[in-house]
């Protein structure tokens, strides 16, 4: 297991590697950079020139990145190079909300998710069954841009029951209003369950038709102990890995919904900072979602093996 | 006040009244301009908090580099200008200088700046804070927006601890105007290019906190120079992209004034109770480009045919709701007191065809390059396709991302959307766009023999009588020759709760004029 982890681990780093420089390679080929944004239309070009020079974008790519990288192992996160300010914090405040919305709505869709494929795999081909099947799957279906303004239009506009935006003031913590919460993890909570969902199903459904239940059956075991120890803890084990890349999922996927809700999170954070051409910022912030993603995928994995002795051989 | 500003008083309330009727004010916002008089009228209350709302977040708390209306907003908040826009926001008053003459003709003035200000951090400000700001503007790798925004000063030079000499390549009668600007803000001579980090204005207000691209908190400067204001206690200033969470938020009670709302969100809101929208003729305009120095457009016949190819009425009610002014490709809004009658450029496919062919173009492929994120521009661009498909030119639609479209699109692409926000000076109106050495000239080259020469009278003519006639003289080779279609002009929208009173609903408005009911 302790192999396991640091194979993974050491695999994790030379992701992140890749990760960043190809975010690097792709920022910095893409048109457009940030003296032009900075100077705006009205800039000559000796202006945007100059500002290249004292930003130091003339230099060779792979001379900058090499720099970067070489802080970002020192934990030198940079600085935003249109705000000036140094992005480490900024950068840690933001992954903080995000894990908090992100973990909030796993918090709420895991349960629920589970529940649902269970209900469904066991009570397959009903009326039930299909009900909740078409349901989960339309709100699967739908884009979550969709999903947050259908949500602000029902519960802020027409009721007026809920904020629409997490405005949260400097210094602030995010449960001064715990109410601008429930919107956005609502969002994340309905997807994320939706998928759970039908994964569970899927999952519950082979081990209900698998030899092991039919002999519980047959050793006359009650239909809930079949259920929950035997068919549960088997169909878990897929459940559990989308989980796990669930979570870097949700965190990467969470730049619409704070777009839509004001949310401080990190996918704000890239959004303002492809905004703005803030490549030190873009970067940071890729980094850290793909290392969320690689963290959360290993997470599912050692929890796997703690689930199933078999795949520890 | 000296002369000058006298006449420009007059002047400008002239051209505020006429602006407004015709551009035909809303029912909504004809009331709130009355509305907005009346509250400045009514008892002013101290206090309260001021939620304000923005689609954009604050980019940086360096006025010179702050390019949201966002940052420009709080900069104002943070930072005096030496004059300010007066009630009319054309004319200007004083504010770090208290008074201001021409010398030399024009060439030079004189400023003599208010005594007893204090910067946030306590220490004195003095005429080498105003040196040291319009030097960091002189410098193209430090200035940021702010470069030559001061007009064409060659130096500044303190004479004593309050009085200030700047000097001019030329006579520019602007100078004063150009002072009130969005990236005129003094800054302290002591750590000027530390603004970014630590913001130390002599403004009404001072930063409190602050979290980049989240949400600023700024709190009223008690030892503020003018007694009488700012009435609010604090600002906080947060961002909301959406228009439904805009909506949701100003009908929630979340935040009390969003500005730069889009026309949408101002129809959506129309008849709230509790809830204020403007709609507020502005001089913000859009622009199809046609670069006089690229082809097929080195021939003004061609530029003038392209000005006959687009219904403006039909795309002024498709692109703006209505919301607006049909432009004339003068950048004067109807009512703007400088404007002389003109032709109408109405669509003629007539003349268009007969201009192409005099210039001897037959037919034509191009690309016109616009970007979906300064809407409505690519309806624009479809509605110059779909004329130019009439008199045999093929247009393709290039609509690209905005970081895309802003490096390689403007200067050298030959046909272009782009836009433009209200500029106060003639030297913004024509040198700096018509002028071979203007820095937002993207053709680079005369539109018309002798263009240069007389861009550079009208700025530097201190008579207003004298100055309105050159103008007059220039505006119909501008109109026919230059690189430039103006459809329309943009209203501008805002909204507010109706606890919200002093609010001038424009673009950059002053927030030391804003205060709450209880």
């Amino acid at each position: 297991m302790v192999n396991f982890v640091v194979r993974r681990l050491a695999f994790m780093v030379v992701i992140l590697v890749g990760v960043s420089f190809l975010t690097f390679l792709i920022v910095n080929v893409l048109p457009g950079d940030v003296a032009t944004t900075i100077l705006g239309d009205f800039a000559s070009p000796e202006q945007v020139e100059a500002l290249r020079e004292r930003l130091d974008l003339d230099r060779p790519v792979l001379q900058r990145y090499a720099e970067w990288a070489a802080g970002m192992v020192g934990g030198d996160f940079g600085v935003s190079l249109k705000s000036n300010q140094p992005i480490g914090p900024i950068l840690w405040n933001r992954l903080a909300n995000s894990l908090v919305l992100a973990a909030m709505g796993m918090a709420v869709a895991i349960p629920i998710g589970i529940a649902l494929g269970v209900v469904t795999a066991v009570h397959r081909d009903s009326l039930l069954d299909r009900a909740i099947t078409a349901t989960v799957v339309v709100i699967f279906a739908l884009p979550e841009y969709v999903t947050g303004l259908a949500l602000i239009i029902v519960f802020s506009l027409e009721w007026n029951l809920l904020p629409a935006s997490s405005l949260v003031l400097p210094g602030q913590s995010l449960w001064a209003n715990p109410m601008t919460l429930i919107l956005p993890v609502a969002v994340v909570a309905l997807g994320m369950l939706a998928y759970l969902c039908q994964v569970t199903r899927a999952s519950m459904i082979a081990a209900l038709n698998s030899g092991y239940v039919r002999t519980a059956v047959l050793k006359g075991l009650t239909r809930r102990r079949i259920v929950v120890t035997h068919a549960l803890r088997n169909a878990m084990i897929p459940t559990l890995a989308e989980i796990g890349l669930g979570f870097g999922y949700s965190l990467g996927g969470l730049v619409v919904i704070e777009t839509v809700f004001s949310y401080p999170g990190i996918g704000q954070f890239l959004v303002q900072s492809i905004q703005n051409r803030d490549i030190p910022g873009l970067q940071a912030g890729v980094l850290v979602v793909a290392a969320a993603y690689g963290i959360g995928n290993l997470v599912a994995d050692v929890g796997s093996l703690a689930l199933n002795p078999r795949l520890r051989s | 006040m000296n002369r000058r500003h006298s006449i420009l008083d007059a002047i400008n309330r002239r051209r505020f009244l006429e602006a407004t009727f015709a551009a035909g004010v809303s029912a909504a916002a004809g009331a709130t301009l009355l509305g907005a008089t009346r509250a400045r009228a009514q008892a002013a209350r101290k206090g309260g908090d001021l939620r304000l709302a923005f689609p954009n977040a604050i980019d940086s708390l360096d006025p010179h580099k702050a390019g949201s209306v966002a940052g420009q907003t709080l900069s104002g908040a943070l930072f005096d200008n030496l004059t300010a826009f007066g009630p009319d926001n054309v004319s200007v008053v004083p504010r770090l200088a208290v008074s201001w003459r021409p010398e030399a003709g024009g060439q030079e003035w004189v400023l003599d700046l208010r005594q007893g200000v204090k910067f946030h951090d306590g220490s004195d400000f003095t005429s080498a804070d105003v040196v040291a700001t319009i030097a960091k503007s002189l410098d193209k790798a430090r200035a940021g927006y702010a470069s030559g925004i001061f007009g064409p000063v060659v130096e500044a030079r303190p004479e004593g601890t309050h009085t200030v000499r700047v000097v001019l390549s030329q006579p520019f009668a602007d100078f004063p105007v150009s002072c009130a600007g969005r990236w005129s803000r003094i800054m302290p001579a002591t750590g000027i290019d530390a603004q970014a980090e630590t913001p130390n204005g002599t403004g009404p207000f001072k930063l409190g906190s602050h979290e980049q691209g989240t949400s600023t908190r700024i709190v009223r400067n008690e030892a503020y120079w003018d007694g009488e204001r700012p009435h609010l206690d604090s600002i906080s200033f947060f961002q909301i992209a959406e228009s439904v969470s805009q909506q949701a938020a100003i009908r929630g009670g979340a935040v009390d004034v969003i500005n730069q709302i889009g026309s949408e969100t101002y129809l959506a809101l129309q008849n709230i109770p509790g809830v204020v929208p403007y709609s507020q003729p502005s001089g913000r305009y859009q622009v199809g480009y046609t670069l006089a120095h690229l082809d097929p457009f080195k021939d003004w016949r061609v530029r003038l045919a392209f000005k006959h190819l687009i219904d403006r009425k039909a795309l002024l009610a498709s692109a703006l709701l209505g919301q607006g002014v049909v432009g004339n490709d003068v950048q004067l809004p109807p009512g703007h007191p400088l404007l002389v009658d003109l032709p109408v450029h109405d669509q003629d496919f007539a003349k268009a065809r007969s201009l192409l062919a005099e210039a001897g173009v037959g037919s034509l492929a191009l690309d016109i390059w616009t970007t979906s994120e300064r809407p409505p521009s690519p309806k624009m661009a479809l509605a110059i396709k779909e004329g130019a498909a009439a008199v045999g030119i093929d247009i393709t639609v290039r609509d690209i991302p905005f970081t895309e479209y802003r490096a390689n699109v403007p200067r050298k692409m030959p046909l272009f959307t782009s836009q433009w926000s209200d500029t106060p000076t003639l030297f913004e109106l024509f040198y700096l766009v018509h002028h071979t050495k203007g820095a937002a000239n993207y053709s680079t080259v005369e539109i018309a023999p002798g263009t240069d020469a007389r861009i550079e009278a009208i700025i530097a003519e201190i008579d207003a009588a004298r100055r309105k006639q050159l103008v007059g003289e220039l505006l119909p080779i501008i109109q026919e020759r230059s690189d430039r279609i103006i459809p329309y002009f943009q209203n501008f929208f805002a909204v507010s709760t109706d606890r919200v009173k002093g609010f001038n609903p424009i673009e950059l408005f002053d927030v030391r004029d804003i205060w709450m009911e209880a």
